[in-house]
């Protein structure tokens, strides 16, 4: 088990009248290499469980373990969990500050201690594994750059701490449609070509379909589906009573089944017309009309 | 009508000086009165300048822009023309300023310096319209991002205005926030012109007109049933289709005779599937 979640509760300010508890009792787990979804509605506890995968926030009751290593431990085995598990937390861009991409994507190996050809390789690894161009743009200001280059160039700082788990919340949030295209397709990549774990949260339901494999639903603080994405996405009730507003294609791919055709959910338009060709069309010819 | 007469923009002094190309490059459109036009593009496209042109934040270089006939670089009737035409940004929480949600949509129409009875009722009524009323003693920030927006759009409502722009203004929200602006468009759209400025194309179904800028310019214009059968070739211009014109555009090529028109939603491709025999 790579990242082990064991009846995880956090409230936050405990004993006030203020406090709210944003996780109660939450346990699952992430194999290595996995593409997991964490997804619900604003409020839910998602971003609070987040950063519990890689120790900024300690459970107030229940573990987590990163790759054997309880997050409860302090010191240098937490600087591990740390170095591990990277965090991209939403609009990264907003946290950048050094005054070129080379210094802002070298921060975090230098501050680990890395230093000269090895923080050059990695930085340049980083870059290019996002899709930037490295001799272009490494002496730019992030600030000269468009939302989506900014986007990757805050992606590329943690990649450049060689993490094993990227953790990305809503990661495609303000960009357009031609960036959040291009941001997924990285990711896709990282995951094939290097084995990066890739847990994703969000409540965009075409990004979950673009990327991940497997969904966890959080509501109101409590995980209510574990299961495959074609599996969640099967259930209009379930998900509009966990807040998820269908997709365009599968509030179609509904109204279908609704009239009795067996459709399975649809993850990208081109899956829905091979679909519709097979199962609402066939039999159906087309008259020779010429368009 | 707000019309835009071959608009040119940069930023900085001269033409030759710029370090960019021009952002505007001869824009020649209109918003007519109630009406719902949405304007597509990418990022670094051109559309968050061009809204700051309809109530003259930004001043053409070279062109004009015209409100109700008023030249937004006429200074003696700027006033007017930004009662007439209300903005609304990206980020929710840089709109609202005072400390209640009906102190921020009184701001406007105290600085019109109108009677506190006028305010009173403008504010309420414009609270009502955006579903807002019973939040109106909240502090702004204990609000959801949707709300946010929703009270912004008061604020705006609150000014009386003949047209109304938002730029970009669903980018930050949560589905949930976004489907609660995009119905509030909805049943505001008999009352003022919107332009709605985005580069989410499902938005753009809901549009009794789509201008895609690209470049500085307009590079396409219609209804959206006519600007998406330009199918995949959307690409060149940073966006990507709707995902029911997607689908229905790969069927359409396989059965000619399947749609009349082209659908925009699932209800009426589910409904031409299922009477085609």
């Amino acid at each position: 088990m790579f990242i082990l979640v064991e009846n995880v509760s956090f409230t936050y300010l405990p004993n006030t009248p203020f406090a709210v508890q944003a996780l109660c009792n939450v346990s699952f787990a992430v194999e290595r290499g996995e593409s997991v979804a964490i997804l619900g509605r604003t409020g839910c506890g998602k971003s609070t469980l987040v950063q519990h995968l890689n120790g900024l926030l300690i459970p107030q009751e229940g573990r987590v373990v990163v790759d054997g290593v309880d997050t409860r431990v302090r010191g240098a085995a937490l600087r591990e969990v740390r170095r591990k598990v990277g965090l991209v937390f939403q609009y990264p861009e907003d946290q950048m500050f050094e005054e070129s991409v080379f210094r802002e994507v070298a921060f975090a190996p230098r501050n680990m201690g890395v230093e000269g050809e090895e923080l050059e390789n990695r930085v340049r690894w980083a870059m290019t594994v996002v899709g930037l161009d490295y001799d272009a743009l490494k002496d730019k200001s992030p600030f000269e750059l468009s939302g989506g280059q900014m986007r990757r160039v805050a992606i590329a700082s943690i990649l450049s701490m060689k993490p094993e788990v990227l953790v990305l919340d809503e990661p495609t949030a303000g960009l357009d449609p031609q960036g959040r295209t291009m941001l997924l397709g990285k990711l896709w990549e990282l995951r094939k070509q290097w084995g990066l774990t890739i847990i994703l949260v969000s409540h965009n339901v075409e990004d979950v379909a673009r990327i991940a494999e497997r969904v966890v639903v959080l509501d109101k603080g409590k995980i209510v589906f574990d299961g495959s994405v074609r599996e969640f996405f099967a259930d209009e009730e379930r998900m509009r009573q966990c807040g998820i507003i269908p997709s365009p294609l599968l509030q179609a791919a509904f109204l279908l089944r609704r009239k009795g055709f067996a459709i399975h959910p649809p993850l990208a338009p081109f899956d829905f017309y091979l679909e519709i060709k097979e199962k609402v069309l066939a039999g159906k010819r087309p008259c020779s009309v010429e368009m | 009508m707000i019309s835009f007469e071959d608009v040119h923009f940069w930023y900085g002094e001269r033409e030759s000086e710029s370090k960019v190309t021009p952002v505007l490059q001869g824009i020649s459109c209109v918003l007519r009165e109630k009406e719902f036009v949405v304007l597509l593009g990418r990022n670094g496209s051109g559309k968050s300048t061009l809204a700051k042109h309809c109530n003259g934040l930004l001043l053409p270089k070279k062109g004009a822009v015209l409100v109700d006939g008023m030249d937004t670089r006429d200074t003696s009737v700027l006033w007017e023309i930004r009662k007439r035409v209300g903005l609304v940004f990206q980020n929710p929480d840089n709109q609202l300023v005072a400390t209640t949600v009906e102190e921020d949509v009184a701001f406007g129409p105290e600085n019109l310096g109108l009677p506190p009875a006028e305010i009173r009722k403008r504010v309420d009524e414009a609270l009502e319209k955006v579903g807002m009323i019973e939040y109106k003693k909240r502090e702004p920030h204990t609000l959801s991002g949707g709300q946010k927006q929703r009270v912004a759009v008061a604020g705006v409502l609150a000014m009386r205005p003949k047209y109304l722009v938002l730029d970009e203004a669903t980018a930050m929200l949560d589905p949930e926030g976004r489907a609660e602006l995009l119905q509030l468009l909805q049943e505001l759209r008999d009352e003022v012109g919107i332009l709605h400025i985005t580069h989410n194309v499902e938005e753009a179904l809901l549009a009794d007109r789509v201008l895609v800028i690209d470049g500085g310019r307009i590079v396409a214009e219609g209804h959206p049933r006519e600007v998406f059968l330009v199918g995949r070739a959307i690409e060149q211009w940073g966006l990507e289709l709707p995902q029911i014109v997607d689908v229905a555009l790969l069927l359409w090529k396989d059965y000619p005779d399947l749609f009349k028109v082209l659908p925009l939603s699932p209800h009426e491709l589910v409904d031409a599937l299922c009477s085609y025999s």
